[in-house]
């Protein structure tokens, strides 16, 4: 679907102290870095996991590319 | 076969659809050999998924934690039980004086969720600690659907499930069954249930933005742009009160 980008979930476990040596040799990208925890859906306060409106650009900057963990 | 190795038949512990495996494992060496689906088990019928599969990695994954950690610092140590029990019992006490019974959160995830140590327990540990800190993945994923079950239905736990080997019309909402089993549906299989929805002259349409496993077995695929579902679902009752 046009102007709709897809990103499947990967949890991120590369994080610090997550001690996953095995996990991590197949690590998937953590969605829960761009999402605003302070988006609720106010009657049930569940955090908006989906339909985040983002904006994608090509990283250049090598340094930006690392862990931020 | 060595006299060792023996096959065994369990339920997946991953998640509540419990499907039938048979794990053939080497007792002499410890590790597991394989896992298939059980073709004997009535309610999967062979089905098993890749995590399943991957429970022969799990068991060998040397992450896997075997005994209790304790975090120091920046490190973790490894404790004995007894030890553990004492420790979490004195700093369990020792928080719900100092700072109340909301400064603990209760986390419940599978497989303990449907394990008889938490169905047994784990209400009574909940209850002791009176904390209203209580999650579970559902907390990401359910409680919208407990608020709105007890506004239309009257309790959270009266949940509308589709009746999915009777049904002759089935409509997916942002779901795609066909790869998470349905979750709360709990119904191993699913592509197979969908598909035979179609084979009794059902109809599936599957509404998502994205193309999903799901949406490629249905007889219909709508797409709508994220966000928006809410408007589609307004139109949709608009629709049935008009005409």
């Amino acid at each position: 679907m046009p102007g709709v980008v897809s990103l499947p979930h990967g949890w991120g476990h590369s994080m610090r102290d997550t001690r996953q040596r095995v996990a991590n040799r197949t690590i998937g990208v953590n969605a829960n870095a761009i999402i605003d925890e302070s988006d609720l859906d106010v009657p049930s306060a569940t955090t908006v996991l989906n339909g985040v409106p983002v904006v994608v650009e090509a990283v250049r900057d090598p340094a930006l590319l690392a862990d931020p963990a | 076969m060595t006299e060792d190795v023996r096959l065994h038949h369990r339920s997946c512990p991953f998640c509540e659809a419990a499907c039938g495996i048979r794990v053939q494992a080497d007792h002499g060496s410890r590790t597991i050999l394989g896992v298939r689906g059980d073709p004997e088990d009535p309610f999967s019928r062979s089905f098993i998924c890749p995590k399943s599969y991957g429970l022969t990695q799990l068991h060998s994954d040397p992450d896997r934690l075997r005994r209790p950690v304790r975090r120091r610092g920046k490190d973790w140590e490894e404790m004995g039980w007894d030890e553990a029990m004492d420790e979490a019992a004195d700093r369990l006490g020792t928080l719900l004086k100092t700072h109340g019974p909301n400064s603990i959160a209760y986390y419940l995830g599978n497989p303990s969720g449907h394990k008889a140590p938490f169905l047994l327990y784990g209400p009574l540990l909940i209850r002791a600690l009176q904390t209203n800190q209580f999650y579970t993945p559902g907390t990401l994923d359910q409680i919208p659907k407990y608020v709105s079950a007890s506004y239309m239905f009257g309790g959270p736990t009266i949940q509308p499930l589709a009746d999915l080997d009777r049904t002759s019309y089935l409509i997916v909402i942002g779901n795609n069954p066909v790869v998470s089993q349905g979750s709360m549906m709990v119904a191993p299989g699913m592509k197979r249930r969908l598909e035979d929805i179609r084979k009794r002259g059902g109809r599936v349409v599957v509404i998502d933005p994205r193309r999903t496993e799901t949406a490629q077995i249905a007889d219909e695929y709508i797409a709508v742009r994220p966000g928006t579902d809410a408007y589609l679902l307004f139109a949709m009752v608009d629709v049935l009160a008009r005409e």
